[in-house]
């Protein structure tokens, strides 16, 4: 009996031998280093910071953003794909200020350093008997980056991290603490939830959380086009839905998760990042004819069995990233995902026969955050992506007006050319957010060339 | 019969055995005792010992990252063929699922220097 992966060679090979030469070549554009720039994970950005500190405590912060000369931004774990770090004078890195400060039972609420890393609240929240709400598929980030570029999970009724929190603590220009939530500095709040590091450096986040609970996570292989014809439904009858579509396939899946009892348990499955790398592998040997590829990509995994999942919540969201890419991601209103999306799959599988890694698509419910792209807005997002050792700018250029198009925001952390004059029609509180800035920065000192931009 | 009645049949009893005992030694420890171990270990000096535990300990005591597992001698010698100046440079970079500079902003070369050699066990275990 033939195997997945032996299947899958069966096909390439065949596929192979009536191949003529790939009919174009991979660029190859990574620069050596020298010296030790700052990147983020993509390498997409890249600077050469004078000083890189990580402050054992808040009185060290405190001094170091009073005393650091020029422009100071906060760093996570590079996750970002905009220019949000880089600056040539200092970053300033919470990695020392992580862990779960405090809880309370009867309201479900925790207080987290906000250096903490995703993948490390779960666990100590789940012996404290509460677990996130709801989490993105990659859990590297901290938790302050998370936050300030409003990254999401998916779920037609659950909103952005953001969305969760009930108090942060800032340290500001001027090296004040602020302590905020809804009653408290109430405009700073709303302009903190989602702030894009230009307010202060996050030190401290209240999060609201549920009691924890388990996930029974189900992928399955379907066509597109049963895909998109019954996303709303799954989106409206799941917890969890989001769908990802293959590029020159017709094929894509769907993942769902739903709160169940039963006991943990894991079916085969298909090795995400192994997935990437035989799909690229299909890419350059098959690019030449998109028929064939289609035949050859959508033959395989038409074969691909349902997997299903069931772990505590924390462990079921996200999944390991080891295959590096570029992204752009815009948030759409959701009525307008259909139309939007088949119009990014005719022009690339038209153009960009190069490209191989998935399109995602997700759900996020709205929310009253001043700077979230999901703003009084049902939301459903849009992400293209590109490996990332090729040039993302060719597809991405040509997908950013379609996306536009159809009224999209884009996420704050992933790549986008919106200036301010086309952002601020999407965010009547833009310019109070801007106030709020500049009450509490008045000398610009969070601010770097992009930032700069934006809000100067 | 006396199998090892004469010299040279010991002598090929004996390579029989040490054959074995070379084979046994190629299984190598399990996923599961490597990991065990690598949980066991940390850096001596103190500071180090902080970074470790805030930032490589994340993946590197983890199997299914794709990371080495601390204290896998075997895995770490493949990639240390590669030379360590380019380990170092990977962690500077980032490298598959590592973040740049593995999280920890604020480290230099020497320091992603000594990491890799603590996970590598270069030196001899320290429990």
């Amino acid at each position: 009996m033939l195997t997945r992966r032996s299947l899958l060679s069966s096909l390439m090979t065949a596929a192979a031998a009536t191949a003529a030469t790939p009919s174009f070549v991979l660029a190859n554009d990574k620069a050596t280093q020298k010296r030790i720039p700052w990147k983020n994970w993509s390498g997409s950005q890249m600077c050469y910071p004078q000083s890189r500190k990580a402050p054992a405590n808040i009185e060290e912060l405190q001094a170091l953003i009073t005393n650091a000369p020029g422009q100071i931004r906060p760093v996570g774990s590079g996750h970002s794909f905009m220019p949000l770090v880089p600056t040539d004078d200092t970053i300033v890195s919470l990695s020392r200020l992580s862990g779960l400060l405090d809880h309370d039972a009867q309201s479900n609420q925790a207080t987290l350093w906000a250096g903490t890393r995703l993948g490390d609240i779960g666990e100590p929240l789940a012996n404290a008997g509460q677990a996130l709400f709801n989490m993105p598929d990659i859990d590297e980030q901290t938790l302050a980056g998370a936050l300030g570029t409003a990254t999401h999970g998916t779920g037609a009724t659950l909103g952005c991290m953001s969305d969760q929190v009930t108090g942060l603590q800032l340290v500001t220009a001027t090296g004040d603490i602020i302590d905020c939530d809804k009653n408290k500095h109430s405009d700073i709040f709303n302009a903190a939830r989602v702030n894009l590091g230009a307010l202060g450096v996050v030190t401290q986040v209240k999060m609201q959380n549920a009691p924890k609970y388990r996930l029974k996570r189900e992928t399955t292989w379907f066509p597109i086009e049963e895909i998109l014809e019954n996303a709303e439904t799954l989106a409206d009858n799941n917890r969890n839905f989001e769908f990802y579509y293959i590029p020159f396939s017709g094929m894509g899946f769907i993942d769902v998760q739903n709160i169940t009892d039963e006991a943990p348990s894991v079916t085969d499955k298909i090795d995400q990042n192994d997935g990437a790398e035989d799909l690229k592998m299909l890419r350059d040997l098959l690019s030449w004819s998109p028929k064939v590829r289609e035949l050859t990509v959508g033959s395989y995994l038409k074969t691909l069995s349902k997997e299903v999942t069931v772990a505590n919540s924390w462990q079921n969201y996200a999944s390991e990233r080891n295959v590096r890419f570029n992204e752009m991601e815009y948030h759409l209103p959701r009525e307008n995902m259909v139309k939007a999306f088949k119009e990014i799959r005719a022009l690339v599988e038209k153009d960009f026969p190069e490209v191989f890694f998935p399109f995602e698509v997700r759900y996020i419910k709205s929310d009253d955050i001043w700077m979230s792209p999901f703003y009084q807005r049902e939301t459903c997002s849009i992400a293209v992506h590109r490996y990332f050792a090729e040039d993302y700018k060719p597809m991405f250029k040509a997908v950013e007006p379609i996306l536009q198009k159809y009224n999209g925001r884009p996420h704050w952390g992933k790549l986008n050319t919106m200036s301010a004059a086309q952002l601020k029609p999407h965010y009547k509180n833009f310019d109070q957010f801007n106030e709020i800035r500049k009450q509490l920065d008045p000398q610009g000192k969070f601010l770097n060339p992009y930032l700069k931009s934006l809000f100067v | 019969m006396n199998p090892f009645k004469n010299k040279q049949s010991k002598m090929i009893a004996l390579a029989v055995a040490l054959t074995g005992l070379l084979s046994a030694c190629d299984s190598g420890p399990s996923q599961e005792q490597l990991l065990a171990t690598s949980l066991t270990l940390k850096p001596q000096d103190a500071s180090l010992n902080e970074i470790y535990q805030r930032t490589c300990k994340n993946c590197h005591t983890l199997i299914d990252t794709g990371a080495p597992l601390t204290g896998d001698q075997h895995a770490w010698a493949e990639r240390l063929e590669k030379g360590k100046e380019t380990l170092v440079n990977n962690v500077i970079d980032g490298f598959g699922g590592m973040p740049p500079f593995g999280l920890c902003m604020e480290c230099g070369t020497d320091e992603f220097e000594a990491l890799v050699d603590f996970m590598a066990q270069q030196t001899p275990v320290q429990k």
